[in-house]
Formats: C-alpha cells, sequence, structure tokens
C-alpha cells in the first residue's frame, strides 16, 4: 500500500521546532517530500534536515519568517521549480504570550496577530497560486482550543487563532471552484507546546475539564494533520478539527 | 446589381463550379430578390468568402456575399448557443418561416432588443434607411401602452426596449410615449435611435433626456461630410452631428454611436468611430451596421453590387488596420445567442487612457458564457464569476497576460467604486460606475432580400413590435412585412418638425 503522502510535497511553516519538528517527521514519514522555514532556529533546522534526509526522505529548508513576504516568495518558487509544484501547505508558525490585558501594550498586539494570521494568509496567498494554476492542493491551518472555546487565555493569542477559524472558512469557500481544501486543526494543550509556560493552577484547570485527563503530544497532532492534507481527506473544507482530548 | 442568370435544373443549379474552386458548404433558404418568395438555396465558399445561391422557381438564380471571410464564417458557427424561448407567442405555425412572424412558436429566440417604432415621420431623407417613412403615423398612447404590456407579458422583464421611427423625437407626443416606458418597472434601460437634429438644436431636449436617464442611439455613419451625404441625403450633416455629440456629451447622455457601413462609400472610416468611442466618456458603445439594402431608400442605393457588400468580419478587418493596432480580430466573437452571421462585439475595459479588449485577459470559454445570452454586460452571479476566474487567471499567469498588474489594479479600483466602504449604492448607481469602465463595439448585420436566410431570422432578437401584439424579427418585417402593415399605407403625408405649430 502506498504511503499516506507519497510524492505529495509539503511546505510547513515554523518547521524547525515544537509541534513544526513533528508535522515535518511525520509528513516525511508518510512519503511526502517536505519543505519548512524557520525564523531562528538555525541549527535546530539542520538537525531536523539531517534527521529527515537520513531516512532517505527529500528535505529543504531556509530561514524566512512568515512576515517576510518577498522572502517567502522566493522560497515558494524555489520549492516549486525544485519539486514541480506545492500539494500541501500547513501554516503552522505562531508564537504567544502569557500577558494579562492590563499589560498588553498594541506593539505585543500586533506582533501576535501579525505572526499567527497575517503570516498564514500571506504565505497561503503565495502558494495558493501555483495550486489555483494546477487547480488542486490543500492548505492545513493550525489554530487552537483557544481560538473556538471560551478559556482562559491571553486574548492576543485567542484573537489570532480565532482569526485562523474565519480565514480558513473563508479561504476554503473562495478557493473551492479550483478544487482546493483549506482547513484548520485546533488543538489543545500540548506537551511542550505554547502552553508550557502556563501556570500550575491553568494547567491543573485544563486537566480538570480534559476527558482524557491529560495533555496532548505532537505526535498525536500530527498524525491527524498528516491524514488531513492528505488525499484520503478528499471531501473536507472549511472545517475547524478540535483535538483536546475531550475539554 | 442582382445577378441573374437562365432558370437552370435543380441538380445542375446547386452543383458547385468546380472551375472556380467552389465548396459547397450547406443548404440553405433564402428570398428571391425579385418575388421575395422563400427559395431554396445553398452556401458556397469561393475565393476565401462564402456566397448564397438561390434558384428561385420562376425567376431564375441569384447569388449574394454572406461572408467576407470564409475562416471567420466556418468558425463562428462553433459559438452557436440555444436561444431562449419567450413566454408568450402571438401567431400560429401555419405557412412556415418566415410567413408566419409575429413570433410563431418555430422561432428561436426570444426579445433582447425590441424596437418600438413611434412615428413614420422623419425629417431626413437618407439614401440608406432601412424603412420606408411616409409621414403619416404617429403612435398612440393607448397602442404604446398595449405594446408595453404586451412585452412584459411575453419577456417578463426586460434589459433594454428602443423607442425608433422614422426620427422618433419628431412625435409631437414624444416625452409622454418615453416616460410610460420608463416608468415600466420591469424595463431596466430605454433607449432612442435618432439622427441627432433635434439633439443638435435642442439642448433642453438633451437635457431632458439626460434627466429620465435614457440612453440615446446617435446615428453617426462618418464624420465627414462627402459619405455622410451619400448616406443620409443632402445638408451639412458633419456640423449637424458634431453639434448633437456636443451637446449630449454636455448634458451627460449615455449615447451609444451607430454607424451604417456601405462597401466603397464610408468603410474607410471606421476607425474614425473607434476613435470617437475611445476619446469620448458619454460614448459607452459603438455600433458598426453593414449596410442592408431594404426600405425605400436603401432598396435603390447606389453603389450596390449583392456580391460584394460589408460583411461582420469585413467590419472586423476594417477595425483591424485602421484602428493602429488597438483592436485585433481575435478581440472580435460572435454573440452566442443570436446567429452567428448576425452579431459580433467586443467588450473593451478602460484601463488608464488605455481600452483593454475582454477577450485578452478572459479566457475565452468565460467570455463566451458572459455574453452567451446578452448584449450587454450585467453585474450577476456569472459575471462575478467570469471576473473572478479572470483575476485568478492573471494573478496566477506569471505576466503571460500582457498589462495584467495594470488591468487587475482597474479591477480592484472598480471593486472599490462599486463597494465602498462607507455607504451602499444602488445597482443603478453600480451599473452606471460599470458602465464608465467599460465600453462595447457590436456589429450587428442587418438582411436584404439578397442575402436574408430563414435560419438566421428564426434566431433573431431584434424585433418589432406592433400594436396588436406581435413582434416582427426585424430582418423579416423590413423586408417583408412593412410594406404591408396598414398603419403605414395611406397617403404619404407632410414630414412634421418638433414644436411647429399646426
Amino acid at each position: 500500500m502506498a504511503p499516506l503522502l507519497a510524492e505529495q510535497v509539503v511546505l510547513v511553516t515554523g518547521g524547525s521546532r515544537g509541534l513544526g519538528r513533528e508535522l515535518c517527521l511525520t509528513f516525511s514519514r508518510h512519503g511526502a517530500k517536505v519543505a519548512f522555514t524557520y525564523s531562528k532556529s538555525e541549527e535546530q533546522a539542520r538537525s531536523l534536515e539531517q534527521e529527515i534526509a537520513g531516512a532517505g526522505a527529500a528535505v529543504v529548508s531556509r530561514q524566512v519568517s512568515a512576515l517576510d513576504a518577498d522572502g517567502t516568495r522566493a522560497f515558494v518558487r524555489a520549492v516549486e521549480e525544485t519539486w514541480g509544484g506545492i500539494d500541501a501547505l500547513v501554516n503552522n508558525a505562531g508564537v504567544s504570550q502569557n500577558l494579562p490585558l492590563a499589560l498588553l501594550e498594541e506593539q505585543d498586539f500586533d506582533r501576535v496577530v501579525d505572526l499567527n494570521l497575517k503570516g498564514a494568509y500571506l504565505t497561503a496567498r503565495e502558494v495558493l497560486r501555483g495550486m489555483i494554476r494546477k487547480k488542486r492542493g490543500t492548505v492545513l491551518n493550525v489554530g487552537s482550543l483557544a481560538g473556538v472555546r471560551m478559556i482562559e487565555a491571553p486574548i492576543h493569542y485567542c484573537a489570532s487563532k480565532a482569526g485562523i477559524v474565519g480565514m480558513t472558512e473563508a479561504l476554503a469557500k473562495e478557493v473551492a471552484r479550483h478544487q482546493i481544501r483549506v482547513n484548520c486543526i485546533a488543538p489543545g494543550l500540548l506537551e511542550d507546546g505554547v502552553g508550557r509556560n502556563l501556570p500550575e493552577h491553568r494547567l491543573t484547570d485544563y486537566l480538570k475539564h480534559c476527558s482524557l485527563g491529560r495533555v496532548g503530544t505532537f505526535r498525536e497532532v500530527a498524525e491527524l494533520a498528516a491524514f488531513m492534507i492528505s488525499a484520503k481527506n478528499g471531501y473536507m473544507t472549511g472545517e475547524t478539527i478540535v483535538i483536546d482530548g475531550g475539554v | 446589381m442582382t445577378a441573374r442568370l437562365p432558370l437552370l435544373d435543380r441538380k445542375i443549379t446547386f452543383t458547385p463550379d468546380a472551375a472556380s474552386k467552389e465548396v459547397f458548404h450547406s443548404f440553405s433558404k433564402g428570398l428571391c430578390p425579385q418575388c421575395k418568395r422563400a427559395v431554396d438555396g445553398v452556401r458556397i465558399i469561393r475565393s476565401g468568402k462564402v456566397y448564397l445561391r438561390k434558384q428561385c422557381p420562376q425567376h431564375g438564380q441569384s447569388e449574394a456575399l454572406i461572408s467576407g471571410d470564409a475562416d471567420w464564417f466556418l468558425q463562428s458557427l462553433t459559438y452557436v448557443k440555444e436561444g431562449s424561448r419567450p413566454l408568450a407567442y402571438s401567431t400560429e405555425v401555419e405557412r412556415g418561416c418566415p410567413d408566419d412572424c409575429g413570433l410563431c412558436p418555430d422561432h428561436e429566440q426570444h426579445s433582447c432588443l425590441p424596437i418600438i417604432e413611434i412615428t413614420n415621420h422623419c425629417n431626413l431623407e437618407c439614401p440608406i434607411c432601412i424603412v420606408e417613412n411616409r409621414h403619416n403615423y404617429n403612435m398612440s398612447r393607448d397602442e404604446m401602452g398595449r405594446i408595453l404590456d404586451g412585452l412584459v407579458k411575453k419577456e417578463g422583464t426586460l434589459e433594454t426596449i428602443n423607442l425608433s421611427g422614422g426620427e422618433p423625437t419628431l412625435h409631437p407626443d414624444f416625452f409622454a410615449l418615453l416616460d410610460m416606458a420608463v416608468a415600466k418597472r420591469e424595463i431596466s434601460r430605454v433607449s432612442i435611435s435618432t439622427n441627432g437634429l433635434r439633439c443638435a438644436t435642442d439642448y433642453a431636449f438633451c437635457e431632458e433626456l439626460a434627466k429620465r436617464k435614457v440612453y440615446v442611439s446617435l446615428q453617426l455613419d462618418a464624420l465627414s461630410n462627402p459619405a455622410l451625404r451619400a448616406l443620409r441625403g443632402a445638408g451639412d450633416q458633419k456640423a449637424a452631428k458634431e453639434k448633437a455629440l456636443a451637446n449630449l456629451k454636455r448634458a451627460g447622455v449615455r449615447t451609444t454611436v451607430v454607424s451604417t457601413v456601405a462597401r466603397g462609400v464610408n468603410d474607410d472610416q471606421i476607425g474614425e468611430c473607434v476613435k470617437l468611442l475611445y476619446e469620448n466618456d458619454f460614448i459607452l458603445s459603438l455600433t458598426f451596421q453593414p449596410a442592408a439594402f431594404t426600405g425605400y431608400g436603401g432598396a435603390h442605393f447606389a453603389p450596390h453590387d449583392p456580391l460584394d457588400v460589408m460583411t461582420i468580419p469585413d467590419v472586423v478587418k476594417a477595425a483591424e488596420t485602421q484602428s493602429g493596432g488597438l483592436l485585433k480580430k481575435s478581440d472580435f466573437l460572435p454573440l452566442p445567442c443570436s446567429h452567428p452571421s448576425c452579431f459580433a462585439l467586443t467588450y473593451l475595459l478602460k484601463v488608464g487612457d488605455e481600452f483593454v479588449p475582454f477577450p485578452r485577459f478572459l479566457d475565452l470559454d468565460k467570455y463566451l458564457e458572459l455574453i452567451s445570452n446578452r448584449g450587454t454586460i450585467r453585474p450577476d452571479d456569472k459575471f462575478e464569476e467570469a471576473i473572478r476566474d479572470a483575476i485568478d487567471q492573471m494573478w496566477t499567469s506569471s505576466g503571460q497576460v500582457p498589462d495584467c498588474d495594470k488591468i487587475m489594479g482597474v479591477l480592484k479600483q472598480a471593486i472599490f467604486l462599486m463597494y465602498p466602504e462607507d455607504r451602499a449604492l444602488e445597482l443603478s448607481e453600480r451599473l452606471r460606475i460599470g458602465e464608465g469602465m467599460v465600453k462595447t463595439i457590436f456589429i450587428h448585420a442587418f438582411m436584404d432580400v439578397h442575402n436574408f436566410e430563414v435560419d438566421r431570422i428564426k434566431k433573431c432578437c431584434t424585433h418589432y413590435t406592433m400594436p396588436d401584439g406581435r413582434l416582427m424579427p426585424g430582418c423579416a418585417y423590413n423586408n417583408l412585412y412593412r410594406e404591408k402593415d396598414a398603419r403605414y399605407t395611406g397617403a404619404v403625408g407632410k414630414p412634421q418638425i418638433w414644436g411647429a405649430k399646426e
């Protein structure tokens, strides 16, 4: 049986660390050629490249911020020229700050919303050019439980992730006529994720309301993501799938 | 001159002449130019042109040019689309087309453009006139009311109706009739066809038209007197047309320039008309009408050789050669809903100081869908989809479409203008904005007894409206029915002048 993502070209933003790293590894394990961007972690990026290449899979990476439209465009064109196009984009790059409203300055708000939301828009816009030309492709946005439920979390982060959900639906509608699917996954608390700096009582509170009684793993989310961008998931678009252990 | 040959056996008559390298294309049915009876015929391709050869049992053979470009003709047949039927008919099928007009259930197209002739008075005696003005009829309000009601019954809603004549502005009750049409909610646009003499001399009249948001189809065949005199008769026609244009522009009347093009008379001035369209915002469209030789004037017009007349591809070719590269043959396509030998057009998007024909940035299939059943652009779902596809295509084409950045900039500006952030616009306002950004060049080929074909008339969507409720396909009426119209059969009257006292 052919691997789930055999010969698929997948671009992952923010791929060198955390969930992004696991996404790259999982996709390559499923047969994909993986391109990823990273903003700072040069060393971790090289390490990931070696790990994937060492397993015999194709991989390229470039240091480019999701907010760098020109840099993103150049990398997207390079990947398209090297591998003949991009089949799936996973908008994963994002940041969070645990700031209460009183301490949340305008520049903090702008930074988080820009990186989490505007960055996804800029990358999607570049990748969709090629997808529309080919009349196929899929985009997966990484949202958050904080964007779909009323939970105690920083408002700029929640706003940006709720924006991701809205953008997913609107974009799905707009590009559906080109047979391109756009979906979103909304993870709850994950090991070593953006919630790693949560105060103890907030983690306890989360676990109290989580039916499975534990935080999720990157691998669990990455496997869902692999299915979401695969051809097996051909009839879903505009959806946000929550993966939170049953909160 | 009609070529008349001796009566021949039908089998021999329809056999292409091998020595002349003729190729048989298809069977047809036309009119005998002598007795106007419907007779069998064939389409023949010879020397890169298409001819209609007919055989009348009584008057023998005749032949007429029906397309000056065989390649255009053959290609145009691939654009045929099924017509839309009217909601009701007025006559039965009894004798067969074209002898049951009104429309009968055998007719294959509804009314895209109904023409209401409100008078047969005229203050010009045009040698090329396709109708027969006997100066003895003015439509009554009662007749107008019945016609408008009948149109709504047959069509439901109408995009455009046209008031014509004669010279409609001579009607003593002109504004009352015009207001009846404008008041009909089911009718989106009202246009009048005029020779422009009243517009030239009566500015207040132009203001009244602008106030009513009426469209003016201004007959303007050329911008020089020798050609205008040949087509429109004596007098300084050029000065009159220029005054009319100036008054219409000043009053802000949305105007269509209509140019009748006769071979050897004004076919060298097509580029001038295109230039006029490009340079004037108030001129929304330009219609070329290859001369048809019908009516009192047209039937006697000279020079006229049925084997050497203007056809749609001849106008297209002239537009290409005379417009200095602004237009190309590939910019024009037949209107799929009409017969491809009757209508061709191109839409032009205003990009800065230039105009870009739609086929240069729209996918051909989408463009054909866009123009599939209409002569004018409407901002409906199909239009939106076509424009969205065009935007996506240009965006993803990596510069394959010339000027795509400029075109996309214009389309973005159009969206901002039509859907401003601070207020909602009425549909009519949006249409008006769109009209300022898109111009149209139509080529509408009417038929005379020489090139008349039954399959063309069955697809006709330009209909004259009768007070008794009938809708007469334009060229059938002009060639076969007008001379029998009871309204016009009295003695020839004296031409009336607007404002003159009895």
